[in-house]
């Protein structure tokens, strides 16, 4: 039991490594901080590879950040805070693209190739089970 | 599968990674921004105060607006074709996340080109204006944000695009 107490310890000791947000950076009403690292989650860092603004550690996540806070603090709701940034860099700072014409294709070819796919097996499984 | 006129299953491959070479081809002839996070969004100066600068302060005329840092390399390289610049066109500074220690060492050793400078210790300033990284120098006039330019500036650069886009804006 003790190795395991102790490998669990040591995975815990490097949870912090993992976290971009730096201490300082906690706002100070309990409500907002949680709006915050909500947002955080949804935007991406633009200087990294797929990977959000909580987790960044770069200067540019930072600020991206320190952005969200000030939105929150001037009054801005989630929809305005996300809208800001998406006005200055574009829909690609969105973990998740939104859904409209151009991106139909991203959100809807994998099911069409689902149903294309499961259709066509259908038919050879039918086809294979008439032959047998 | 018994006929033979299930050909469709042997074109509609060949079709579909014709689509995607015709895609590819397109995608990589097009003449674009290779980073989509330096394509200038703003077309107005956007609104922000910071400790030294804000959006008012920018007069009528065109002038140009830089961010920099102590610990950017890039605007060390730059910082030569900055002052020239600042010879000509009103130059105004948005120190990103800097030390007031690094700051102040950076313009005494290099000399302080800058009409104004603003303190963007957080980089507020900098999410205001979309940028994704510095140096990256800004011609504004009357509250548009006439150009962008990511990257040090060459001082190629310096005359066939910032120059004559200035001139142009000043006319």
């Amino acid at each position: 039991m003790k190795p395991l107490l102790l490998l669990i310890s040591i995975f815990l000791l490097s949870a912090p490594a993992l976290a971009g947000v730096r201490p300082a950076e906690r706002m100070a009403d309990p409500v907002m901080e949680a709006r915050a690292q909500a947002l955080y989650k949804n935007l991406r860092c633009v200087v990294c590879q797929s990977q959000p603004i909580a987790e960044s550690d770069s200067e540019i996540a930072a600020a991206l950040r320190a952005a969200v806070r000030a939105r929150i603090q001037a009054g801005d709701g989630d929809k305005a805070v996300l809208g800001y940034l998406q006005d200055r860099y574009g829909d690609q700072i969105l973990m998740k693209p939104p859904v409209k014409p151009l991106t139909w294709p991203l959100w809807f070819l994998p099911a069409l190739f689902l149903a294309a796919g499961g259709y066509a097996s259908w038919r050879t499984m039918k086809g294979g089970g008439k032959k047998a | 599968m018994k006929k033979p006129d299930k050909k469709i299953f042997y074109v509609l491959p060949l079709l579909f990674f014709g689509i995607l070479v015709l895609i590819a081809a397109i995608d990589l002839t097009m003449d674009k921004t290779p980073n989509p996070y330096h394509a200038n969004l703003i077309k107005e100066v956007p609104a922000f105060d910071i400790d030294g600068l804000s959006d008012a302060d920018f007069g009528d005329a065109p002038a140009v607006v830089n961010f920099f840092a102590s610990w950017c390399t890039p605007c060390v390289a730059e910082h030569p074709v900055i002052s020239d610049l600042a010879d000509e066109f009103p130059v105004y500074g948005i120190n990103f996340m800097d030390t007031d220690e690094g700051r102040r060492s950076f313009l005494s050793r290099l000399s302080d080109p800058y009409r104004k400078i603003g303190i963007d210790a957080q980089g507020i300033a900098a999410a205001a204006w979309g940028i994704s990284g510095i140096p990256v120098t800004f011609i504004v006039r009357k509250g548009k944000v006439l150009y962008r330019y990511d990257g040090p500036v060459t001082p190629k650069d310096a005359d066939s695009i910032l120059r004559l886009r200035l001139k142009e804006a000043a006319e």
